[in-house]
């Protein structure tokens, strides 16, 4: 079954009175179907900048805000301060710079990449190592199976790319972290892979795996009524209550399992890297996400290798042996999922999903989309070597 | 009522978020806990609460067979009452003390505080932090086996830990970063409830900050520990509820907690140490010299 994308998104959306209304082949029904609404961003700055800044702190219920308007109510939360989202505080991602510089003159050491932590509890030092143990076990026990597509009889990988592509830009717009986007995704995979589900309740799964993923993840989900907004009003509140229920028994309840992310900032650790070289490895992993084909590599394998590109593109490339050392990956484990990650790089220009390469052409992503890096040669062979395409 | 298999016998409380009942499984004859959450019919459906004590429960189960938690052992969940069935514990903490003829004898006091910590440490290894350690919620079975319960507050913290909500912590356990807003915070704040938890086991129940607000928490913690300074801790006046207290010296720990061995003192002071980077682990804690002639089995299994 090969469907067009226009097509897939309308029926995804399962709006299909709004599909026979749209004109034909302006592209209008995809728009308003499946795009997220403008003025959401709208209300929810002014709603954040006209919120006290005591209120941010002390606020401990959304059930306040009314949720009976009919308008969007993304005042659901006031936004914290982001800062675990992004790189670890400059201060301390600094402390070790003198021990890397020691362990890079000599590439025989290992540094001891915790040492430094000891008097930051942020960091966790003392539990650190078996935390991390820890997670390597989790994530292959919440592995999905990489061809549990062929499972579902309505649903194909194209359909999985366009849902996730437009909760990429729905989790843009509501500000959420960036663990539960990765959360999300991995909701939708896990319960995919045991649930037959309908073309027309794709949607509905996703805005679900992302209540669900925000309830775990955020001190302020967004309100059942913003989900039932942004899919503009094809799902009512109770069918996603309803949705919310089945996923929750589906998976037993289950959202522990480690996200890329957390040993992307381990690794970036490890490599000492930059604010630009740690956010060209989150584009990549962002990248992934739409990709049914990276569901055969482990979440600490993508990783490492986001990060051994981005060490290619930013850095002298080296795969030190600290990187090797704290992540487990030898450079030649890597290349696999190296050239799919290239592949879809060297594709992102012409891909039909284009929320992560607008998202991280941003300033604040700086705008390392745009990274003339990205099409280098070594780049561009490590791509040649993909063999899933 | 709440459904066939679960026979309630009577209401034991009501917990952050939901109600509490003993009930009798018809199907083993098995005494269990009944958590119930009601969901109104135009909520937000499963409250996070639930949903993060659920999965770390099971997270917990799964993983470790040395029973350091409440067990859970089923979730029903109908359309409008999410139902969690616990493993009944007859005790908790709050209620042996109260139900202390005398006073309690110090060597229960070092198996109970070593339980605990154990069950601290297993949680914080598997990167979960309580956030709300009381007397209350730490259960005792009936083979005098300490378990750690409610974890409605909990929740699973990424490396680097990031940033949370201040409202955690019961007010009298709660350590004087939170009580001075701080929002990133780690699992040091557990150590700081444990440690008064664990002056509070060895003076019988007498909890050790009985505060009645946030000003005389921060007030009655001071008086015992000193006023910290930015020498002591460094940017506290950055915090963004910081409050100037008056300079109190540091108080001797052993007026107020006089049945403590001097190594019961020494460990107690590690925990209670105003700046959060300067308190023990509870790794490190169950190494500490106050433990050494601790014979109890059931703490110490492999004994």
């Amino acid at each position: 079954m090969d469907i067009k994308p226009r097509t897939a998104l309308g029926t995804i959306g399962g709006n299909s009175l709004r599909d026979r209304h749209a004109p034909s082949g302006k592209g209008g029904v995809t728009k308003t179907a499946f795009a997220v609404p403008a003025q959401i961003t709208r209300v929810k700055t002014d709603a954040f900048t006209t919120r006290p800044p005591s209120q941010l702190t002390t606020s401990t219920t959304t059930s306040a805000l009314p949720t009976h308007n009919r308008q969007p109510t993304p005042a659901h939360k006031p936004t914290p301060p982001q800062q675990e989202d992004e790189f670890p505080e400059p201060e301390v991602m600094d402390m070790d710079v003198g021990q890397i510089a020691l362990a890079l003159s000599n590439k025989l050491v290992i540094e001891d990449i915790d040492e430094s932590d000891r008097d930051n509890p942020q960091l966790c030092a003392e539990y650190v190592k078996e935390i991390y143990a820890y997670m390597r076990e989790l994530e292959i026990k919440y592995q999905v199976d990489p061809a549990y597509l062929s499972t579902q009889s309505q649903i194909n990988s194209k359909m999985r790319a366009i849902l996730i592509d437009w909760l990429i830009q729905v989790h843009l717009r509501f500000t959420l972290l960036q663990e539960t986007l990765y959360l999300t995704v991995s909701i939708i995979d896990r319960y995919l892979q045991v649930e037959p589900c309908d073309k027309s309740d794709l949607q509905l799964v996703g805005v679900t795996a992302m209540l669900i993923a925000s309830k775990y993840e955020e001190m302020y989900a967004p309100q059942v009524d913003d989900f039932v907004f942004i899919t503009d009003r094809t799902y009512s509140s109770d069918r996603i209550r309803s949705m919310e229920r089945h996923m929750l028994n589906a998976l037993d309840y289950s959202f522990g399992n480690p996200l890329c992310l957390h040993f992307l900032r381990r690794y970036s650790r490890a490599g000492n890297a930059g604010p630009e070289m740690h956010t060209m490895a989150k584009f990549l992993l962002e990248l992934s996400l739409t990709d049914y084909h990276c569901l055969r590599f482990l979440p600490s394998q993508l990783a490492a290798t986001a990060l051994y590109i981005s060490c290619k593109i930013c850095s002298d490339g080296e795969w030190t042996p600290t990187l090797h050392h704290y992540s487990t990956y030898s450079e030649s484990q890597l290349l696999p999922c190296a050239g799919r990650l290239t592949w879809l790089v060297s594709h992102m220009a012409t891909s039909k999903q284009q929320a992560v390469r607008k998202k991280y052409s941003s300033s604040k992503f700086l705008k390392v989309a745009t990274n003339s890096g990205l099409h280098s040669r070594p780049i561009r062979e490590l791509a040649a070597a993909d063999s899933t395409s | 009522m709440t459904s066939q298999r679960y026979e309630r016998v009577e209401k034991i409380g009501e917990g952050t978020y939901g109600t509490v009942f003993k009930a009798k499984d018809r199907e083993t004859g098995d005494i269990v806990a009944l958590k119930i959450v009601r969901l109104d019919e135009d909520d937000e459906g499963v409250p996070s609460a639930a949903l993060r004590e659920i999965c770390i429960s099971e997270g917990i189960e799964t993983s470790e067979h040395c029973q350091v938690t409440v067990r859970l052992l089923d979730v029903l969940h109908r359309s409008l009452r999410l139902t969690m069935v616990f493993e009944y514990c007859d005790q908790d903490l709050k209620k042996y003390f109260d139900s202390l003829a005398s006073v309690i004898s110090q060597k229960t006091v070092q198996s109970f505080y070593y339980q605990l910590l154990r069950g601290l440490a297993y949680c914080h290894r598997h990167n979960i932090f309580h956030r709300d350690l009381k007397p209350q919620n730490i259960l005792i079975s009936k083979k005098g086996e300490l378990k750690l319960a409610d974890f409605g507050l909990a929740r699973a913290f990424g490396i680097p830990v990031r940033i949370y909500s201040a409202e955690v912590v019961t007010l009298w356990y709660r350590p004087p970063e939170v009580l001075m807003g701080a929002q990133v915070y780690t699992t040091s704040i557990d150590i700081w409830s444990a440690g008064c938890i664990f002056a509070e086991m060895a003076n019988s129940g007498r909890p050790l900050f009985p505060g009645s607000d946030v000003d005389e928490q921060l007030k009655r913690i001071f008086k015992l520990v000193g006023t910290p300074t930015d020498r002591t801790w460094p940017n506290i006046v950055r915090l963004p509820e910081y409050k100037e207290f008056p300079p109190y010296p540091p108080a001797p720990f052993s007026a107020v907690v006089p049945p403590l061995s001097p190594t019961g003192i020494d460990l107690l002071r590690r925990h209670l140490v105003s700046y959060p980077k300067g308190r023990i682990t509870a790794e490190d804690a169950m190494r500490h010299e106050y433990f050494s002639d601790l014979d109890d089995p059931i703490a110490r299994p492999s004994n």
